[in-house]
C-alpha cells in the first residue's frame, strides 16, 4: 500500500511540477547578481542539495515513462466499476440471440477493432500513442545524465600550432601537417560593423601515423578524443636591431577580423610593437567609406612603442619579408604562416548528448501527431440482458462524450 | 500637498477595484466569514506594510526597494498562476481554507503598495518638513480610496453574474488587474512584463552558450559554427518576447479551454425536447458568461504586452529641424554633416519647409548600401483623420521606418521607391556633401500627394 502509493508519488507529474518549480526558484534566486545562469548550473552540478534535485527529476522522468508504457500496455481488465468509472457510460437492452456479435458488428461500423473475452468487449485504439511522449522524455533523461558526466569527465587542453609543429594535447602525440583557409584575396569592411567569416577552415592532423581532418566546425573524434579548431592567426617572426642589439621573436599575432590589434612585446627591452591589418585601398560606397584587406597577402600597420613613457612612432606599413627603420630601431619581418588554436577534449559524454538532443527532437516532431494520434477506449460488459458500455478518449473528451452519446441514440428504437 | 493624497488614493483604490471583483464571486457574497477574512487580510496588509516603509528604523533592517518589488512580481505571478492549480484540481475546499485564502489574498494585494506609499509618504514628509500633516493627508487618501467599495458593498454582493466568475477566472482577473496597476511609481520604476522579458532574454543567452559550449560549438568572433544562425536566435530579442508572451498568456488559454472542453450536459435520459433544449441553453449561456472574465484578463493582458513591447522598442522620432532655401533660390541644401550629427549615425531625420501657410515636411535617412532616401513624411495609401492627425508620418524602429497609422514596418533599403505604405519618394541629388532637393521638385511632390487625397484615394 505504502510502497504504491511512494511509486505513484515519484512517477506523477505533480512531483515533476515540483521540482521544476524548485529549480526556477533557485534560478530566480541567482538572478539577484552578476552571472545568474553560470551560478545557477555551478550549484545544480558541484553543490549537493542541486545535485540531489536534478537526480530527482530525472528519476522522476523515469518513473513517469515507465508508469506510462506500463499502463498503457497492460492487459485491460474491464468491471462494471471501471465502465462506470469511464468519461461516459451507458446501459443498453442486448437481449436476443448473440449480443456480443451485435456489440462487435455495432463496434466494427464506427471503426473499432474488437477483443472479445466471455461476457466482455473491448476496443482500444491508439494504444501506442504515448510513443511520441516518452520519446522525448527518453531524449531527455538521456541528456541530463550525460550532462552529468560530461560536467564530471571532460578535460580540455588547447595548444597553439602553426605549419609543420607538433605538441601534446591530453597525453596525445599530434603533428599539424597543413592548414586551409578561405582567407579572401578582397575582404570590404563597410563602416563599423565588420562582417568577416571564415566557413572554410581545416587543418591536417597526424597522430598514430594516421591524418586527420579538423575543422572549425563540428568536433572530429580521434582516438577518443575530440579535436577542433578553435581560432587562427598570423604567425610572424620578427627581428628589431637597436644599435648592435638584434632580438628576434616568433609573434602569433591575433589581429582578425580586420580592425583587431594585437601587441608584441619586449620588456626586457621596454619596447612593444602593436600591429593592425592595414587595407590594401579604401573605397566609398555612398556616404560610407569601407576598407578593402587583402588577407592572402599580408600588410600590417606597425607601431612602436617605446620607453617609459610609451612614446610612439608614426605608423609603419610593413609586409611580410620586408625591412623598416623607425626611431632609430629596425624592423625586420620574415615569411610569415597560418597558426591555428587546436582544442582536444576528452568527454565520453558527448556522443551521448547529440544523440539525446536528436532523440528529443524527433519526439518533439512526433508530439504534433498527438492532436490527431490519441487513445480512445471503449468497452462493454454483459450482465443479464443488459450491456454496460463505456467510453473514454484520451484528448477532446467533451467531443468525445457528445460523440458516444450520439451513437447510442442512433442505435436506439424511436 | 496634494500629491501624497494621491498616491495613496490611487493605490487604495486599486486595490478596492479589485476587492470589488472579489465580492461579486458568488461564493463570497453567500458567506460573511469570507469577506471578513478578506478585508481582514487587507487591513492586516495595511496594519503591517505601512510601518515598514514608513519607519526608516524598520525599513533600513528590510530589503530595500528592488527586493520589494521583485517580491511583488512574485506574489502577483502566483496569484495569477493559481488559476491553473484551480482548473486541474477541481478541489472543493473547506470553510477553514478558504477563509484562510482569501485572507492570504487579501494581505498580498494590499501589502507592497501600503509599504510603498508608507515609504512616500515619510520621504515627501520628511522633504517638506510637515510629516504630520503630510501623514494625515495620506492616511485620508487611503481611506478616501476604500471609501467607495464599502458605500457600493451591499449593492455589490447583489449583483447577479449567472455564475460568471469562477475562482479561477477571479485569480486571474486580480492576477491580470495587478499587473495592470504595476507598482507605485516613484519608489519601483520596473514593469513586471520588461524585467520578466529582460530575464528571459539574460537566461536565453546563458543557456545558449552554455549548450553551445557543451556540443564543443560555441560561438566565434570570425569562424563560422554550425548552428550559430539558431543560437542568435534562440537567445534573441525574439525568443524572449515569444516565452514572455506564453507565459503571460498561458493562464488564461488554458482556463478558456477548459471551459469551452466542458462536455454539454447529458439530455439522452430527459424526454421532453424542450426540456433538452433549456438545459443545453442554459449551460451554453452560462458557458458564455464565464468566458467574459478570461477574455477581459485577456485583453488586459494583450494592452500591456504590447504596452511593454513599445517601451522596449520605443518608436524614434525627431521633430522637424525648419529649412530654408539657401544662395540658390530654388534649391534647399542639407548638409549631411553638421552640428546636429552625422547621416552616417542611420537615424531618421525630418526637415520642414514653409510652403506658403501649409508645412511640408520630408524625411531623410542614410541607407545600408551606404546611398541616402529622401521621401515626404507621407504615406500614398494611410491617411489618418484630422482628429488623429499625430498618427501621420513615419517614425523609425531599429532598422525599419514604421507608418504611424497602420504600423506596416518598412525596409530601409525602399525608400526612394514609390507604392505600397512606402514614403512618397522627393528627387534629389548628393551635392558637394550635401542634399539637394530642387524646390520646385519638393512642391510638386507635395501637390502630388494632395492631388492624392482629392481624388480620395486615402483611405
Amino acid at each position: 500500500m505504502i510502497l504504491g502509493k511512494g511509486i505513484r508519488a515519484v512517477s506523477s507529474w505533480w512531483l515533476t511540477a515540483a521540482l521544476s518549480l524548485c529549480l526556477c526558484a533557485l534560478y530566480v534566486y541567482f538572478t539577484a547578481g552578476e552571472n545568474p545562469y553560470g551560478k545557477w548550473i555551478n550549484f545544480i552540478f558541484h553543490n549537493l542539495s542541486g545535485l540531489i534535485l536534478y537526480i530527482c527529476l530525472i528519476i522522476n522522468l523515469m518513473s513517469i515513462s515507465i508508469r506510462i508504457v506500463y499502463t498503457r500496455l497492460r492487459p485491460v481488465n474491464i468491471t462494471a466499476e471501471a465502465i462506470r468509472n469511464m468519461d461516459a457510460f451507458t446501459e443498453i437492452d442486448a437481449s436476443g440471440d448473440n449480443p456480443g456479435d451485435k456489440v462487435t458488428a455495432w463496434l466494427k461500423k464506427r471503426g473499432f477493432k474488437t477483443e472479445k473475452k466471455e461476457n466482455r468487449v473491448i476496443s482500444i485504439k491508439g494504444r501506442l500513442s504515448f510513443l511520441p511522449g516518452t520519446v522525448m522524455r527518453t531524449g531527455l533523461i538521456i541528456l541530463m545524465i550525460s550532462f552529468i558526466f560530461s560536467v564530471y569527465l571532460r578535460k580540455t587542453e588547447e595548444k597553439i600550432l602553426s605549419e609543420g609543429g607538433e605538441g601534446q594535447l591530453l597525453g596525445k602525440k599530434i603533428y599539424l601537417a597543413g592548414i586551409k583557409s578561405n582567407l579572401p584575396e578582397e575582404f570590404l569592411q563597410l563602416g563599423e560593423k565588420s562582417s568577416f567569416r571564415l566557413s572554410n577552415i581545416s587543418a591536417m592532423l597526424s597522430s598514430s601515423q594516421n591524418t586527420y581532418m579538423v575543422t572549425g566546425r563540428f568536433p572530429a573524434k580521434i582516438n577518443g578524443l575530440y579535436y577542433r579548431i578553435t581560432h587562427l592567426g598570423f604567425y610572424q617572426p620578427l627581428s628589431l636591431k637597436a644599435s648592435s642589439t638584434v632580438i628576434t621573436k616568433n609573434a602569433e599575432l591575433d589581429i582578425l577580423p580586420p580592425g583587431k590589434t594585437d601587441i608584441v612585446a619586449f620588456p626586457a627591452e621596454n619596447m612593444h610593437l602593436t600591429f593592425t591589418l592595414h587595407p590594401e585601398k579604401t573605397i566609398k560606397k555612398g556616404l560610407l567609406t569601407g576598407k578593402v584587406f587583402n588577407l592572402k597577402t599580408l600588410s600590417y600597420s606597425v607601431i612602436l612603442q617605446k620607453g617609459k613613457n610609451k612614446h610612439k612612432s608614426e605608423n609603419i606599413i610593413l609586409k611580410p619579408e620586408e625591412t623598416a627603420s623607425s626611431e632609430g630601431i629596425k624592423i625586420s619581418l620574415g615569411k610569415s604562416f597560418l597558426f591555428i588554436k587546436i582544442q582536444s577534449v576528452y568527454d565520453p559524454a558527448l556522443l551521448w548528448i547529440y544523440t539525446a538532443i536528436l532523440i528529443t527532437m524527433a519526439g518533439l516532431v512526433l508530439m504534433f501527431s498527438r492532436f490527431f494520434w490519441y487513445k480512445k477506449q471503449i468497452c462493454a460488459i454483459f450482465i443479464n440482458d443488459k450491456v454496460l458500455l463505456g467510453y473514454t478518449e484520451e484528448f477532446y473528451k467533451k467531443w468525445g462524450i457528445m460523440k458516444f452519446y450520439s451513437w447510442i441514440e442512433e442505435t436506439r428504437p424511436d | 500637498m496634494f500629491e501624497p493624497f494621491l498616491i495613496a488614493f490611487r493605490e487604495a483604490f486599486q486595490c478596492a477595484v479589485i476587492l470589488g471583483f472579489i465580492l461579486i464571486y458568488p461564493k463570497i457574497k453567500d458567506r460573511k466569514a469570507y469577506y471578513i477574512s478578506l478585508f481582514a487580510g487587507v487591513f492586516a496588509a495595511f496594519i503591517s506594510g505601512s510601518p515598514l516603509g514608513y519607519f526608516p528604523n524598520i525599513s533600513k533592517l528590510l530589503w530595500d526597494n528592488k527586493t520589494w518589488t521583485f517580491w511583488r512580481y512574485i506574489s502577483e505571478i502566483t496569484i495569477f498562476y493559481l488559476s491553473i492549480v484551480f482548473v486541474i484540481l477541481k478541489i472543493k475546499p473547506s470553510v477553514f481554507a478558504v477563509s484562510s485564502g482569501l485572507f492570504i489574498l487579501g494581505f498580498f494585494l494590499f501589502l507592497f503598495e501600503a509599504r510603498a506609499v508608507g515609504f512616500l509618504i515619510r520621504d515627501i514628509g520628511a522633504m517638506k518638513g510637515t510629516l504630520n500633516s503630510i501623514t494625515v493627508v495620506g492616511l485620508a487618501g487611503i481611506i478616501a480610496g476604500f471609501a467607495p467599495l464599502f458605500f457600493l458593498k451591499k449593492s455589490l454582493t447583489k449583483i447577479h453574474l449567472k455564475g460568471a466568475l469562477t475562482l479561477s477566472s477571479l485569480l486571474l482577473l486580480t492576477g491580470a488587474l495587478k499587473f495592470a496597476f504595476g507598482g507605485v511609481s516613484g519608489i519601483e520604476d520596473n514593469d513586471l512584463l520588461i524585467t520578466l522579458q529582460r530575464g528571459l532574454l539574460i537566461f536565453l543567452e546563458g543557456a545558449v552558450k552554455h549548450m553551445q559550449s557543451v556540443l564543443l560549438i560555441p560561438e566565434h568572433p570570425f569562424i563560422s559554427v554550425p548552428f550559430a544562425g539558431l543560437a542568435r536566435f534562440l537567445s534573441g530579442d525574439r525568443t524572449a518576447v515569444s516565452l514572455m508572451v506564453i507565459f503571460i498568456m498561458f493562464p488564461p488559454l488554458f482556463v478558456l479551454i477548459s471551459l469551452f472542453a466542458r462536455p454539454d450536459p447529458i439530455v439522452n435520459d430527459t424526454q421532453v425536447k424542450a426540456q433538452k433544449r433549456l438545459k443545453i441553453a442554459f449551460f451554453r449561456t452560462e458557458l458564455i458568461y464565464q468566458t467574459i472574465p478570461v477574455l477581459f484578463s485577456f485583453l488586459i493582458l494583450v494592452i500591456l504586452i504590447h504596452s511593454a513591447n513599445i517601451s522596449m522598442n520605443p518608436l524614434y522620432e525627431p521633430v522637424p529641424a525648419p529649412v530654408r532655401e539657401g544662395e540658390n533660390p530654388d534649391l534647399l541644401m542639407i548638409p549631411l554633416s553638421d552640428k546636429f550629427g552625422d547621416f552616417t549615425d542611420g537615424k531618421l531625420r525630418k526637415y520642414v519647409y514653409y510652403y506658403g501657410n501649409k508645412q511640408i515636411i520630408f524625411l531623410a535617412i542614410l541607407k545600408a548600401d551606404g546611398s541616402v532616401g529622401v521621401a515626404l513624411d507621407e504615406c500614398e495609401i494611410c491617411r489618418p483623420a484630422e482628429w488623429n492627425k499625430d498618427a501621420r508620418g513615419y517614425a523609425q524602429k531599429g532598422d525599419h521606418l514604421i507608418c504611424k497609422y497602420c504600423m506596416t514596418p518598412i525596409a530601409l533599403p525602399t525608400i526612394n521607391n514609390p507604392g505600397g505604405c512606402n514614403p512618397i519618394p522627393i528627387p534629389f541629388k548628393i551635392e558637394d556633401k550635401n542634399i539637394a532637393i530642387s524646390l520646385t521638385d519638393l512642391i510638386n511632390t507635395h501637390k502630388f500627394a494632395e492631388a492624392l487625397d482629392k481624388k480620395g484615394t486615402h483611405l
